[in-house]
């Protein structure tokens, strides 16, 4: 593979949520706005591609007993920075994120990518995937929460986009069931453009 | 007293962890596929849960906030989970194995289900006292299993059902979840 | 025992890691939340704020604000769990009258387009000018003056019962001041 395909691989055609489908806790979770979207995206990130760096710098030296335990704290580690830097410089996301920011730790795709991926791949490779399978996990956000924000909220982005007078939100969409029939329909509908070709 | 009823109906159903608050998503598509298996993941999930929330709680106000090292606490409480999982099953291995048999395969998968920590966390967060941190943890676990029962339930006769070809598997569960979702809305008006 | 080893120095530097990440962000985040509860009074009160004092008791946090033109005025921040989804905190604003002026909801987690609209002006504007005695504090739905928002009963409730407990705070905590207008 080359570097090229190691970092695109995690956008389309092995998007972490849509294709491997991991992760649905924050993807629910945050996307009743386009805003709380990306900013849990760039968080996700920045986790993955950290910790995907300093899994493949030490994981020749960590033993296979303790593997496991020393990735959770390398990744909870990148979390709390990640958490108190949100605290300090986007007062509005952390109130908006709350509690699952620190549950970033036990998304799947991270521990999924430093035990699939970077354990066994040089620093490189190990960053552009991570910043792929980011940017997928990012994507798939965004379009979920493009959906349920345009539907439950009349906006995109904060904008308001519906110009229908009188347009009444279909707050479903806002509400957590929204939430689960939004993914599941995305879900099939990759699934059965897939089948089509 | 009051505030206790509160968070256990609040627990189980108003703020339903799976189908309100999206945690534990993993178990409940991947293992509820039959009533037995989600009987007994239910019951490891209310075992860790209760533990290490009371756990959690406890290293929370008598090590990090007396020596205010609170940004340590998501570093420190899913270490406590992860021991605690490996620990769980080592003593249930010892003890009883027909209890192994029964739970043995869903103890490592709790570690990475996030409603774990996220109890833990919120019970924190929430400010709760220890029995209110108590009945929080109880009930949510209770309020999984009701989840994962209903779900199970319901896959067996999906089983049978004639689902278009891009909806079998994890997308028809979503929709089921959906659903579920909006009856478990219909709960909220029960607390005060 | 290589297990161990490699373990303790990956938790050591993570732990010094985290150490670090905290030194450094803990002057902006308490930067950040005294801005956002400076910005949270201003919205609250007419005038510019010049300097506020504040002063905790039982939890509950009480703001002697000053503006820049000798005004002064009284605000209040409380926390209440009786919500759809976990906490709630507000920061209550009080007129001349020990009234409400106004109210700001500092953090809450219910659900967004639903139980969020307790902090739109919409829903804020009725208690604008209500204390203890011209205003029956439970929901319409409980026989109140509560205009509660649709499909949010629980929400409203939680914010009406917090304004009701800041308004009884505020009279305890300044007798002199709001005598006449306690309940008997």
């Amino acid at each position: 593979m080359t570097l090229w395909q190691e970092f695109s691989k995690g956008i389309v055609r092995e998007n972490p949520v849509l294709k491997i489908l991991l992760g649905f806790c924050p993807t629910l979770a945050v996307t009743t706005l386009v805003i709380n979207a990306l900013g849990m995206g760039a968080a996700t990130t920045f986790v993955l591609v950290s910790s995907n760096l300093a899994i493949a710098l030490v994981a020749r030296f960590i033993p296979e007993n303790v593997r496991i335990p020393c990735y959770i704290v390398i990744i909870a580690t990148f979390v709390t920075v990640v958490e108190l830097l949100i605290q300090a410089f986007s007062p509005a996301l952390n109130a908006a994120l709350g509690i699952y920011i620190p549950l970033i730790v036990v998304n799947c795709i991270i521990l999924g990518r430093a035990e699939a991926f970077a354990s066994k791949n040089p620093v490189l490779p190990s960053i552009l995937d991570g910043l792929g399978m980011g940017l997928g996990f990012t994507f798939a956000l965004v379009i979920l929460a493009s959906i349920r924000e345009i539907f439950g909220n009349g906006t995109w982005l904060g904008f308001n986009v519906i110009g229908i007078e009188g347009f009444s939100p279909i707050l479903f969409f806002a509400l957590p069931p929204g939430a689960f029939l939004g993914l599941g329909l995305l879900i099939a509908l990759v699934s059965a453009y897939q089948r089509k070709r | 007293m009051n505030d206790i009823l509160a968070i256990i109906i609040g627990g189980i159903f108003v703020n339903n962890v799976i189908f309100i608050k999206f945690m534990g998503l993993c178990p409940y598509i991947g293992v509820a596929k039959r009533i037995d298996t989600a009987v007994g993941m239910s019951l490891g999930v209310l075992f860790v849960i209760t533990l290490a929330s009371t756990i959690t709680f406890f290293i929370n106000y008598a090590v990090l906030v007396p020596f205010n090292i609170e940004f340590m606490r998501t570093v420190t409480f899913i270490l406590v989970i992860a021991a605690l999982v490996q620990m769980v099953e080592l003593v249930v291995r010892k003890l009883s194995s027909t209890l192994y048999n029964a739970l043995g395969i869903y103890l490592p998968l709790i570690t990475t289900n996030c409603a774990v920590l996220g109890v833990a966390l919120l019970a924190i967060k929430n400010d709760y006292n220890f029995w209110q941190m108590l009945a929080y943890a109880v009930s949510s676990s209770l309020g999984f299993g009701l989840a994962l029962i209903i779900f199970a339930g319901i896959r067996t006769k999906l089983d049978s059902a004639d689902i278009p070809l891009p909806f079998r598997g994890v997308p028809i569960a979503l929709i089921v979840a959906s659903i579920l979702a909006m009856a478990f809305m219909g709960f909220s008006n029960m607390v005060k | 025992m290589r297990g161990v080893i490699v373990m303790t120095i990956i938790g050591i530097i993570a732990a010094l890691t985290m150490a670090v990440a905290n030194n450094l962000t803990q002057g902006p985040i308490a930067a950040a939340k005294g801005r956002t509860k400076y910005e949270a009074l201003q919205e609250i009160f007419p005038f510019k704020i010049a300097s506020v004092k504040d002063s905790e008791s039982n939890g509950v946090v009480f703001f002697e604000v000053s503006g820049t033109k000798g005004e002064s005025a009284s605000a209040l921040e409380l926390g209440t769990t009786q919500g759809y989804a976990g906490l709630i905190e507000v920061l209550i604003g009080f007129d001349a009258d020990c009234n409400i002026l106004d109210y700001k909801v500092v953090t809450h987690s219910e659900t967004p387009g639903l139980g969020d609209k307790i902090t739109q002006d919409d829903f804020r504007a009725q208690f604008r000018g209500k204390g203890l005695k011209n205003f029956d504090w439970r929901v319409n739905k409980d026989g109140g003056d509560v205009d509660a928002v649709t499909a949010a009963t629980i929400s409203s409730r939680a914010i009406s019962g917090a304004l009701e407990r800041g308004l009884k705070l505020f009279a305890e905590k300044y007798p002199n001041k709001c005598a006449g207008s306690k309940k008997e």
